[in-house]
């Protein structure tokens, strides 16, 4: 649906190293995707694989003197963002760009009302003087669903609760309708049945707005049910990328195949009853190495000798499954099966 | 469920935390932790401990140690009765009942070794001499896939998944009957945590142990558990086994919990637009049935009503007056 536009963010061989005291940190090691308005990208992958820096550097949200290498182009609107120096990207952030983070406690600032946190934007980015800014953030606090908005706005996050919290925060991103939504593990905090009223606002938001959205998290689950297309992190690359269904019904890297293969399935035990889950052996590599290999190979079952030779580029499986990797799972033009890594 | 006579039985368990406030540190409320328990678990079985914050599930699995005082309610262990023992009773029984926590990168002393933090447990019940223990701690390494020459390393040299194992070894060292696993999965990313259900398993299949796993992950419920017991603000609203709990929920709320859960597959159907409203405070729980302000079933005797928690045919309990006799009482008790 979204694929004849053009992206409204575009992702080209994104670099980012990190200072630290091992020496640079590979946090972001060439990662290319893009967004199209209305379309969902769900960025997935465990801790350390480069997913939320890939959003930070995307919003220029990492300190400049933490940052010890960074390459690639961020296109947002025509503009290369990597590029912007930061009194560019400010008007951009908050404004165009919308942004959601886990914690909405330590995201929103505990000294200012509600009204004046939504209205901070609109009076910034839009010019309104705060009288109209408080009567469009009683109207956009209605709108993501918290009730008896006209009391809330004067309210402090403190005494909202986690759920209300987190939709003051969606409030506050779309303030400025944005083009673009980066929502990182926007409801990794709340409990199973906000986190579904959260995902329900979040993609009403995305068709009302036209919106891009980038959903980072690390529940595969959310990324099922809520992205178009699905890119899977491991070690600060993208190993595979593709539509949604294509990938969860035919996982082409052993490490997306593994994974899902590892979790339980909700309702699988009146059918299989007591079994073991399929483990991946062993654990991340260390991002501080530099690496002229896959980092997968040592925990991978289909490794060959390619695979210690060189970094697998990305190829094709089938048009618009894209996959690092020299022994994918599901060839070329056959037929996809959902049995994998056994 | 087993017809055997339960490892451990709960009856009543109650425990209400008051909230102090103001100059004079009055009191100004009362939080309905844990509100009239009723559980139990037998030897090699998992009982599933399930719902969102809030309902009470922690707290239950530290008021049946006694890690908390409860305030009322009865906790039997092998027919016999935890609150009525001495000190030194209790400790004897605890070396049966064991605690897995959730965080391992908070629950290991980074200045002991890894060997140190187990034979502590050893220490404190005066089990064995120094070599009896470091050979049992290396048979303990190595049942829960770690090697004996690990114990003398210190905790940060372990990935999470390792440090999990460590704290499911300091538990298990002492050979307990039960073990109560409090969120053991949570901090574990996927790849990990399948190694870690393995292991629960296993251990479970060698030695016999009973389980009280306590998660709000409800696949992973599903998986270990053989009942589950879901709980909303401290009481018990369903429980049956798993395989009933997971495709045949009864109460409304086990309904809207499983329904709110992604799934795997893309293609399955969203059922998220009948969920309603944020769970109450737990020191304002609704009248009536505790869930009536969010059920879309609710009908006016759930608002006047508590329901209790009833045996259906088919086994499973479930308190809600949309099943069984509840409901026509409830219903005696308005004409009257």
């Amino acid at each position: 649906m979204a694929a004849n536009r053009n992206p409204v963010l575009s992702v080209n061989d994104l670099v980012v190293h990190l200072r630290s005291g091992d020496g640079p940190v590979r946090a972001v090691d060439g990662v290319s995707f893009d967004i199209c308005p209305g379309e969902t990208v769900g960025l997935v992958g465990e801790s350390g694989s480069g997913k939320s820096i890939t959003a930070l550097s995307i919003l220029s949200l990492i300190p400049r003197n933490n940052i010890g290498f960074r390459a690639g182009r961020v296109l947002f609107d025509g503009a290369d963002l990597n590029t912007m120096s930061d009194s560019e990207v400010r008007p951009i952030r908050g404004n165009k760009i919308g942004m959601i983070f886990q914690e909405p406690m330590t995201s929103l600032n505990p000294v200012l009302t509600i009204g004046k946190q939504i209205g901070e934007s609109l009076v910034r980015h839009r010019g309104m003087s705060s009288r109209d800014a408080e009567a469009e953030a009683i109207q956009l606090l209605d709108r993501v669903g918290i009730p008896s908005a006209k009391e809330r706005v004067r309210e402090y996050p403190h005494q909202l609760s986690g759920g209300m919290r987190q939709r003051a925060m969606i409030a506050i991103a779309i303030a400025c309708k944005p083009k673009l939504l980066i929502a990182d593990e926007p409801t990794t905090a709340l409990d199973v049945t906000i986190q579904a009223q959260i995902l329900e606002l979040i993609d009403e938001l995305k068709r009302e707005l036209d919106m891009g959205v980038l959903m980072i998290t690390h529940n595969f689950g959310v990324v099922a049910q809520t992205a178009d297309r699905t890119a899977v992190m491991y070690a600060g690359r993208i190993v595979e990328q593709a539509d949604t269904t294509s990938l969860f019904d035919g996982p082409a890297h052993p490490y997306t195949a593994g994974l899902l293969a590892a979790m339980p399935r909700l309702g699988a035990k009146a059918s299989s009853g007591r079994h073991r889950l399929k483990e991946i052996p062993g654990i991340v590599p260390r991002l501080t190495e530099e690496r002229s290999y896959c980092a997968f190979a040592a925990r991978c079952n289909y490794r060959v000798d390619a695979c210690l030779r060189a970094q697998p580029d990305i190829t094709l499986t089938t048009a618009g499954h894209q996959v690092r990797c020299y022994a994918p799972q599901a060839p070329v033009g056959q037929e996809r099966v959902l049995e994998t890594g056994s | 469920m087993t017809s055997e006579a339960p490892l451990l039985k709960v009856r009543g368990l109650t425990k209400h935390f008051i909230v102090r406030g103001g100059l004079l540190s009055r009191e100004v409320g009362r939080v309905r932790a844990v509100d009239g328990l009723d559980i139990e678990v037998s030897s090699g079985r998992t009982l599933g401990l399930v719902g969102e914050s809030g309902c009470g599930k922690s707290t239950a699995g530290r008021l049946i140690l006694r890690l908390i005082e409860p305030d009322a309610g009865e906790v039997q262990f092998e027919g016999r009765n935890l609150q009525a023992n001495s000190a030194a009773e209790m400790r004897r029984l605890r070396r049966n009942m064991q605690f897995v926590f959730q965080d391992p990168f908070a629950s290991l002393n980074p200045r002991m070794t890894v060997g140190e933090i187990i034979e502590e447990a050893l220490i404190v019940h005066g089990i064995g001499t120094r070599e009896e223990r470091r050979d049992r701690i290396a048979t303990t390494l190595r049942s829960v896939g770690l090697r004996p020459e690990m114990m003398d390393r210190y905790p940060h040299e372990f990935s999470g998944g390792q440090r999990q194992r460590i704290g499911i070894a300091r538990a298990l060292v002492l050979e307990p009957k039960l073990i109560i696993a409090d969120e053991p999965l949570s901090a574990l990313d996927v790849s990990v945590q399948a190694s870690v259900m393995n292991l629960m398993q296993d251990i479970q299949d060698r030695f016999g142990i009973a389980f009280i796993l306590i998660a709000h992950d409800l696949a992973a419920v599903e998986h270990l558990s053989d009942d589950v017991a879901v709980m909303y603000l401290g009481r018990v609203v369903e429980i049956a086994s798993a395989e009933a709990i997971y495709s045949e929920p009864k109460h409304p709320y086990t309904r809207i919990l499983l329904a709110s859960v992604p799934s795997l597959d893309p293609r399955a159907p969203r059922n998220w637009s009948r969920i309603e409203g944020e769970i109450p405070s737990p020191m304002r729980p609704p009248s009536g049935c505790p869930f009536h302000t969010r059920c879309p079933s609710r009908m006016d005797v759930c608002s006047q009503k508590k329901p209790a928690l009833q045996t259906l045919p088919d086994g499973a309990r479930v308190a809600c007056h949309l099943y069984g006799e509840t409901d026509i009482e409830a219903a005696r008790e308005l004409q009257h």
